[in-house]
């Protein structure tokens, strides 16, 4: 008996379905359908494109375009329309994540830049991952709303879902999101985390410090959180090849310094605490970039082995 | 003990244990294969498949079987993918958004408005459906909850699930010849 086409697609539907966690089984006997009727393989197909296009749609419905969008501390995408074409876009791009994200292995792997190199990672919610050189993070599979910062600096821009809250492990401690744009930059020493949009929660089962926008906070490996103020434009500023300090030392500015320009810069030892504040431009060779910094941290910048060193200088006596 | 079974019992997880499982049921792959449309081909997709999902595979698989099953369904997938995407790019030419990469070290991202509005309306279609069958469908496949959480978390039948989710896919499978037709 002839099998209608609307049968068929229900079948095809049904393996969509079934194979999403299906076991050994469930393949052989999937594969014994397809092998029943040559038509059934291109019943399957339409519906496993439908299905690897769903990937696209966001985890939770979007509100009704006539309710206000859900209480996020959220100002700058307070519209749900506006919400949603962010979506489609970050969604979209996940489209095409290809297929060992959608085999779900449950395996983490690792994303790493070069010194000096900046790439943008999508994942699949839609949150979007900026990193800066020099930087390592850790993604897992089975775990999508959560990343390891293992070093360096990276701009969170997540896609915020109230039910699964994003998580960001760095420098030791816990950060969750709460609708969030932010900044962290990452290593064994020190955590430092700016944030923009939003809100995040550090250490939400220790010291649980909420960070709205224009908030920053820096922790030194076994000090307690200090918080402070941040210019929002300074928040993942060198995106635009800025650096922007309010009262960093000049140790802090070499390690940022060494990732951004893909160089070993170091602070000299009697150099290093010294607070700065304002903008480095990023612009130019290596060289106009660290005598430009020096001049500015009232340093000199020397050739030191492959690499540079900012040191006090020597006979101005200041 | 079957060489199966003893590779699924002393194997699981290892690196070394996932080309065990792949060398046992490598004719059940290949079989699949053909099913799945590969025809002649299908030998060289087996290697292709095997060299992806080898080299993904960086740490313990649970279930090493159904991993290279999907990885197999997925590489067809993405073939069939690969030629509807170049239809479209021949059709109308969109820029991606440069420099943004998916988290899976994807190449090419590609976003389009046709995109967007077939986005848009695919939720329309979810939303006529109702709340619950909506969020049934979101949850098992974007949230990637199983059916059985599902169903304990909303206190209805696995069945009932399954139902709901038949009724989610079925009108994205009917939206989708809409939109091809129009």
């Amino acid at each position: 008996m002839l099998k209608s086409q609307r049968q068929m697609e229900d079948e095809a539907i049904g393996w969509v379905i079934r194979l999403r966690d299906g076991d050994a089984e469930a393949w052989e006997a999937f594969t014994i359908w397809l092998e029943a009727d040559p038509a059934h393989l291109a019943a399957y197909e339409s519906a496993a494109l439908v299905d690897a296009d769903a990937e696209a749609l966001p985890p939770a419905a979007p509100a009704p375009a006539w309710q206000p969008a859900p209480a996020v501390a959220n100002p700058r995408h307070s519209g749900p329309r506006r919400a949603f074409l962010g979506w489609g876009i970050a969604a979209s791009l996940a489209l095409f994540a290809g297929w060992y994200g959608i085999a779900g292995s449950g395996s983490a792997y690792s994303i790493e830049t070069g010194a000096g190199e900046h790439r943008t990672i999508a994942l699949e919610d839609g949150t979007r991952i900026e990193l800066n050189g020099g930087t390592r993070v850790m993604l897992d599979r089975d775990r999508p709303r959560f990343a390891e910062l293992e070093h360096g600096e990276a701009l969170f821009r997540v896609v915020h879902d109230e039910a699964r809250p994003f998580e960001v492990e760095a420098g030791g401690a816990l950060l969750r999101d709460l609708g969030t744009v932010f900044n962290v930059v990452a290593s064994d020493r020190m955590l430092d985390v700016a944030v923009s949009e939003g809100a995040v929660l550090f250490d939400p089962d220790g010291e649980r410090k909420n960070l709205s926008p224009g908030m920053a906070l820096i922790k030194a490996k076994g000090a307690p959180a200090l918080v402070s103020k941040v210019d929002n434009d300074a928040v993942g500023a060198w995106r635009q090849g800025r650096l922007v300090y309010s009262g960093a030392p000049v140790s802090r500015i070499a390690t940022d310094l060494s990732r951004n320009l893909g160089i070993t810069v170091t602070a000299a030892a009697d150099a290093g605490a010294r607070p700065f504040s304002g903008v480095i431009m990023l612009d130019g060779g290596d060289e106009e970039v660290l005598s430009r910094a020096a001049a500015l941290l009232g340093l000199t910048a020397d050739r030191s082995g492959d690499g540079w060193i900012l040191k006090m200088s020597t006979g101005a006596g200041s | 003990m079957s060489a199966v079974e003893r590779a699924r019992d002393e194997m699981d997880g290892s690196p070394g244990g996932l080309e065990q499982v792949y060398l046992v049921h490598r004719p059940a792959l290949l079989r699949f294969l053909r099913a799945r449309g590969a025809g002649d081909d299908a030998e060289d997709l087996l290697q292709e498949m095997w060299i992806k999902a080898s080299a993904g595979a960086s740490g313990p698989i649970r279930d090493p079987v159904p991993y290279l099953y999907r990885a197999a369904n997925n590489l067809m997938l993405d073939r069939r993918r690969a030629t509807q995407r170049q239809a479209r790019r021949d059709a109308d030419w969109s820029g991606a958004e440069p420099g943004i990469e998916p988290a899976d070290d994807r190449p090419d991202a590609e976003q389009s408005a046709l995109a967007r509005d077939e986005l848009e309306a695919a939720q329309e279609a979810l939303a006529q459906l109702g709340d619950r069958t909506d969020t049934i469908f979101r949850r098992f496949r974007l949230k990637g909850d199983s059916q059985r959480e599902i169903a304990s978390d909303l206190g209805i039948s696995l069945s009932a699930v399954e139902k709901h989710l038949q009724k989610a896919y079925r009108a994205l499978v009917d939206l989708r010849r809409r939109l091809d037709a129009g």
